[in-house]
């Protein structure tokens, strides 16, 4: 297996990250985890494509001498890491209680009573809802929440995800 | 060879497929039984890992020259070890998600007010539920009425979090230790 098969899609995650960081820090978008695709997948298939596309009808020089199907191994190796980000992303905007638990009991440990105190029900609600919102999975007609197209195929393909397993749906 | 290479990239990419299959069937074995059903999915990508790594040098490592096996090797490694972990937090999400929770809520009661939702989630019902997760997967301990940690594994991905939120220019997190700032 040729070596570039390993190289080329952790250079391509790691200037796709430099890309992600920049943008961050300059204007943070309103829908993330879209903006979030675009950067890690939609922009680095677009270039590859167009690349292999020029190169294949000689309108560029070919560095790498690569098959298909080696291009193919590189691309699921880039989108493995790009959706292994993207997942974890979330738990970087809102972090999950469990790790911020574990960072506020730290090594001197702490009682049942003080954890508890460090966390309230605005600071566990809103951010969920606002970020649901925000990604157009739920939309509020004044004070009534409903689930947009995109949220029901979420729920359903949950519910069928967790039926499969044999499952009841998360206790959250 | 070239089929192979292809059926082997295939096996490859559905490995979050096959790892729900694994725990589908572990689930009506026994596994259900288990406190912790987060270490379900991982005995199930365990449990995977085995009979697919024979199956993967069957079918294309075990045809490579030592040089081209070792890059193979690491190929297949980080790909199975990435979509293993894209699988863990697909069924994360699903087991302990509160955003996923809230969709299928407004869903099932087709549109929600937020304050009654909002009802529905009390913070205590929330920690209490983590705590035991927490213990049962080992990384907190109890001892005289006070927690500890356990493990440094969840700590140590708790502060590369926060490290990775100030580089991405987020403020730091709210909840608060004895007065000083922690996520």
């Amino acid at each position: 297996m040729n070596q570039l098969v390993l190289i080329i899609p952790v250079a391509a995650f790691a200037i796709c990250m430099v890309i992600h960081v920049i943008v961050w820090r300059i204007c943070r978008p309103a829908k993330r985890v879209f903006a979030l695709t675009g950067i890690f997948i939609l922009l680095p298939a677009a270039l590859g494509l167009s690349s292999v596309i020029s190169m294949r009808h000689g309108l560029i020089h070919d560095p790498f001498s690569l098959m298909d199907i080696e291009l193919a191994a590189a691309l699921l190796l880039h989108l493995s890491l790009a959706i292994a980000y993207i997942a974890t992303y979330p738990a970087f905007e809102a972090i999950s209680p469990s790790l911020a638990m574990v960072l506020a009991i730290g090594s001197e440990g702490i009682s049942h009573k003080e954890l508890l105190s460090f966390f309230c029900d605005d600071e566990l609600f809103e951010p969920r809802i606002n970020d649901l919102l925000q990604s157009s999975l739920v939309k509020s007609h004044g004070e009534k929440l409903s689930l947009t197209s995109g949220g029901n195929l979420l729920a359903y393909s949950f519910i069928l995800f967790r039926t499969f397993l044999g499952l009841k749906k998360g206790e959250g | 060879m070239m089929g192979k290479f292809t059926i082997f990239l295939a096996l490859l990419a559905g490995i979050p497929l096959w790892t729900a299959v694994t725990q589908a069937v572990l689930m009506r074995t026994g596994l259900k039984l288990m406190r912790s059903r987060q270490m379900t999915s991982l005995i199930s990508s365990a449990s995977l890992a085995i009979p697919f790594a024979g199956l993967l040098w069957h079918l294309y490592l075990g045809t490579l020259d030592e040089h081209d096996r070792f890059v193979g090797f690491v190929f297949t490694s980080a790909v199975y070890i990435l979509m293993s972990y894209i699988y863990f937090h697909i069924f994360n999400m699903s087991e302990t998600a509160r955003r996923i929770r809230m969709i299928l809520e407004i869903g099932q009661r087709s549109g929600l007010k937020a304050s009654e939702l909002k009802g529905h989630y009390n913070s205590i019902q929330m920690i209490e539920n983590r705590i035991e997760r927490l213990i049962a997967l080992g990384q907190v301990e109890v001892h005289e009425g006070k927690l500890f940690t356990k493990s440094k594994t969840l700590y140590i991905a708790a502060s590369a979090m926060e490290w990775w939120r100030r580089i991405l220019g987020f403020p730091p997190s709210r909840v608060r230790d004895q007065g000083r700032q922690v996520p």
